[in-house]
């Protein structure tokens, strides 16, 4: 032992976790636990899509898309639709919380319900065939 | 609230970011019920010519300018390119896009004066 050196007989953290059982133990711990968040998430997604299937509403889903090419799509999606008809949207950029209801201004069509990624957007009955 | 709306490019192979956003907002206009425009002056008029904007591809989020371009004249967009400066670097109609229009600045002109707002990349 070199007691000159305060660090001398010290295990590194990369060490410790090798050595002992309880290192190896929190490794595998947390590797699950970023499987569960994994897991977590791709059944949250799968949970939209079951949602989606059984909702009767049309669903226009822009996935991570943003600025221009989600708002030239949501717009080209509406125009298939009549007046009046109400539009569920997934739109995961971040970017939408203010996008949408400012296009929705814009387009004059009525922001119904928001909670991102989820908007509800009733088409204007008089001037959401604009554009 | 104006109906039209226009976005003047300014640059492409000096700087490919500002004309990439320059038409991902013009997208982003058209998207919003806008009728469009895209003027491209100075050296924005690469963007123009098809062998230059291919060679534009700023990486995600954004798409290769080429598509951009394509996607935003598809949808009705009307993209302009300034005459003079077209002449200037010998840029002829045949290298451009099949529907960019070659123009002088009585266009830009007559597009503002009609109230259409502009914002300049």
């Amino acid at each position: 032992m070199d007691y000159g050196n305060p660090n001398a007989g010290r295990m590194t953290a990369v060490e410790w976790l090798n050595e002992c059982e309880l290192g190896r133990a929190s490794v595998v711990l947390w590797r699950l636990q970023n499987l569960l968040k994994r897991w977590r998430f791709e059944l949250n997604s799968m949970a939209d899509q079951i949602e989606d299937s059984d909702d009767t509403t049309p669903f226009f889903d822009g996935g991570d898309t943003g600025c221009g090419e989600l708002l030239l799509d949501l717009l080209l999606f509406i125009k298939k639709h009549p007046d009046g008809s109400v539009i569920r949207v997934r739109a995961l950029d971040p970017g939408a919380p203010l996008e949408i209801p400012a296009w929705c201004r814009l387009t004059k069509n009525k922001l119904l319900e928001s909670e991102h990624p989820i908007y509800k957007i009733r088409k204007s009955e008089f001037e959401g065939d604009k554009g | 609230m104006s109906e039209t709306f226009c976005v003047t490019i300014n640059s492409c192979r000096e700087n490919g970011d500002k004309a990439t956003v320059g038409f991902v907002v013009a997208t982003a206009a058209l998207g919003s019920g806008k009728d469009t425009l895209v003027f491209l002056s100075t050296d924005g008029v690469w963007a123009a010519v098809k062998e230059e904007a291919a060679t534009v591809v700023e990486g995600g989020p954004f798409k290769p300018l080429t598509e951009l371009i394509e996607n935003f004249m598809e949808a009705g967009g009307r993209v302009i390119a300034c005459a003079p400066c077209c002449k200037k670097r010998d840029i002829d109609q045949e290298q451009l896009f099949g529907k960019v229009e070659i123009a002088g600045g009585a266009v830009l002109v007559e597009w503002l004066s009609n109230g259409a707002p502009n914002v300049s990349f």
